[in-house]
């Protein structure tokens, strides 16, 4: 079980920052996702 | 000439420093023909190797990535190394005799994720004392090998920021995957062979024996670790990694038996960090840009030696007060400080050592900073706060100073009243957004989980000096683990039955101010790069501001030490500072 919420925590994170980088790209134009 | 100032201070410093310029422009140059795809001295052995990788990789080698994928490969990388040093860690009690000779148990769930996320982070912040809690297999599988794929992540992120900046009209910053091979391969691999060898030579340990017990003079036993210390050693030096195969690290002499490879270890600190900002300067078309950049991470790195030195060699004025006490260097003494230091290495490598760890982000030890004069003490937590540009950690030593550099272009912009420029591009809102945001997203990791530490019994509780050397510990702590360092300034509990509320609390924040000083950190300089990349270069005219000469070099050192002090002042008004002044009023902590 507390394995899993680890494995919860990184994944999340990780969903976080792929968030973060589309929110900068989309400052910028959103020229590298589109 | 200050009595603190000794021969061996100076001479070391100079040693050190002559050795680290001569390695530039060789290191740099390697690197440039690495990561530009050229032929070397080594592709007749290792070009087959890459192009088989290729092939079962399914990789293409022309393949351009816009900075977005880059980042998301990164981050697809990283956590696939943190799921499998976790599974590593978790299942270690059925790793066999031969790579588990001391039966250790299966790592704790909490301990296992912080030093899987400290490890794929380069931070190797350790919780643990190695030699009583990981199997060879973790050690060497687990760990080691994330010394050398996280020191590659950071590299191939430098060179492609680097790229960026260097490419006109580009959509991409060159491949992830493609960088991290020949990265590994043409790089890594062949420094650390050569490297592991020189450490076994020393006398550092490299086999797969249980450990041997001795039987003392007192009558008692000691049980003395072994294992594959030196290919560990090797990367965890040159790597900027840190995090040791024994707990006592780079103190130990089974890390580091002798005064040559004392030194050896912290020249390969900054070998390739020093090397990176030659390959910034030729990559970009005018090495002086590099050399600009180098001048000012040399000034940041003595003053700070400087400072630390200057504060150990002085000692505790309460204790040279004592009698029957010498603190002053004699020919058969290193006087000053000695607490928390090995003698073998005295006070000039221990603080010399403490600099350089610091000023990248290494985060190896060989003395006990905890220890050290309370602004001694400093030095190593500035140098983490302004986010270990000088030379820096592999890779991520570039692109902060890159970030700060952009930063200073843009208020010399401000003080002239045009467009900031850099290297031959116009900096727009969009870059300057992007670098604001790194910069701010450092002291907040710091401060809030510090400040989160220090009103509650979970965070509180762990802590074992009273005051404002107290606060130092946490603070110390989480800059080590926001910066990727991983040394730690020690002081804060460990794992008794007791403080394992607050010891999990470190541990799981700790865990995530890892990943943030990482990851959110890196992903806004990417994105600069990305966007450079696309910009047209604009020729230099009359009013450009010059970004290749010494006014630039003290231009950035001035950026660096003005925002550091802006941010972090207040904070450390109440620890080291503070403890310093209520030193020199006769109380200690």
């Amino acid at each position: 079980m507390i394995d899993l919420l680890f494995i919860v925590i990184t994944v999340l994170f990780f969903v976080i920052n792929v968030a973060f980088a589309y929110g900068c790209d989309e400052l910028m134009g959103g020229r590298s996702t589109r | 000439m200050p009595a603190w100032m000794t021969g061996n201070a100076i001479a070391q410093w100079a040693l050190y420093s002559a050795l680290l310029l001569l390695s530039a422009k060789p290191v740099g140059s390697f690197m440039y023909r690495v990561f530009t795809g050229q032929r070397t001295f080594l592709h007749p052995v290792l070009r087959p190797v890459e192009v088989g990788i290729y092939r079962i990789t399914r990789v293409d080698e022309e393949e351009e990535m816009s900075w977005y994928i880059y980042m998301l490969a990164i981050l697809a990388f990283t956590i696939a190394g943190i799921f499998i040093t976790y599974l590593t860690e978790r299942t270690q009690q059925w790793h066999g005799s031969f790579f588990n000779p001391q039966h250790l148990p299966n790592v704790t769930q909490v301990l296992a994720w912080n030093t899987a996320v400290s490890f794929s982070t380069n931070t190797n912040w350790q919780n643990y004392t190695g030699e009583a809690t990981m199997s060879y297999l973790t050690q060497m599988f687990g760990l080691a090998t994330h010394n050398w794929m996280s020191a590659t992540t950071g590299i191939v992120a430098a060179v492609a920021l680097v790229r960026g900046l260097a490419r006109r009209t580009a959509s991409g910053i060159g491949s992830f995957w493609v960088d991290v091979v020949r990265c590994t391969l043409y790089l890594l691999l062949p420094i650390l062979f050569v490297y592991t060898l020189f450490l076994v030579w020393q006398g550092v340990p490299q086999n797969f024996s249980a450990y041997t017990v001795a039987h003392t003079l007192e009558g008692t036993t000691q049980t003395i670790a072994q294992g594959p210390v030196a290919t560990q050693e090797a990367v965890k030096m040159l790597g900027t990694n840190g995090g040791g195969f024994m707990n006592a690290n780079s103190a130990h002499p089974y890390e580091n038996p002798t005064p040559l490879s004392n030194f050896v270890e912290m020249l390969s600190i900054f070998l390739l960090g020093s090397g990176l900002v030659y390959m910034f300067g030729k990559w970009v078309g005018n090495t002086k840009q590099g050399w600009t950049l180098w001048a000012a991470m040399f000034v940041l790195f003595s003053g700070g030696f400087f400072t630390a030195v200057g504060f150990e060699q002085n000692g505790n004025h309460l204790i040279a007060s004592q009698a029957h006490v010498q603190t002053v260097a004699t020919s058969t003494q290193p006087g000053g400080n000695m607490e928390g230091k090995e003698v073998r290495f005295g006070i000039v490598d221990s603080a010399m050592w403490a600099t350089i760890t610091t000023d990248a982000s290494c985060g190896a030890i060989n003395a006990w900073h905890d220890s050290f004069m309370p602004l001694a003490g400093a030095v190593p937590l500035v140098n983490m706060a302004t986010g270990e540009v000088i030379f820096g950690g592999v890779g991520a030593g570039l692109y902060g100073m890159l970030m700060y550099a952009i930063l200073a272009v843009f208020i010399a912009g401000l003080m002239v009243g045009r467009t900031p420029e850099y290297l031959g591009k116009k900096v727009e809102s969009f870059e300057i957004k992007m670098a604001s945001l790194a910069l701010l997203i450092s002291p907040a990791n710091i401060l809030f989980f510090s400040a989160l530490a220090v009103v509650g019994v979970w965070g509180t509780a762990a802590i074992i000096n009273p005051g404002p050397h107290g606060l130092s510990e946490v603070l110390y702590a989480f800059t080590s683990q926001n910066a990727n360092n991983g040394s730690a300034f020690a002081g804060l509990g460990t794992a008794t039955p007791t403080l394992q509320p607050a010891f999990n609390f470190y541990n799981v924040t700790g865990g995530i101010a890892m990943l943030v000083g990482r990851f959110l950190f890196l992903t806004p300089l990417l994105a600069i790069g990305g966007s450079m990349a696309r910009k047209k270069t604009v020729p230099a005219n009359m009013g450009t501001f010059p970004t290749d000469g010494p006014t630039f070099s003290i231009l950035i050192v001035a950026v660096i030490v003005i925002v550091a002090a802006l941010t972090y002042f207040p904070a450390y008004s109440l620890s080291p500072i503070l403890e310093q002044l209520l030193l020199n009023a006769g109380k200690t902590f």
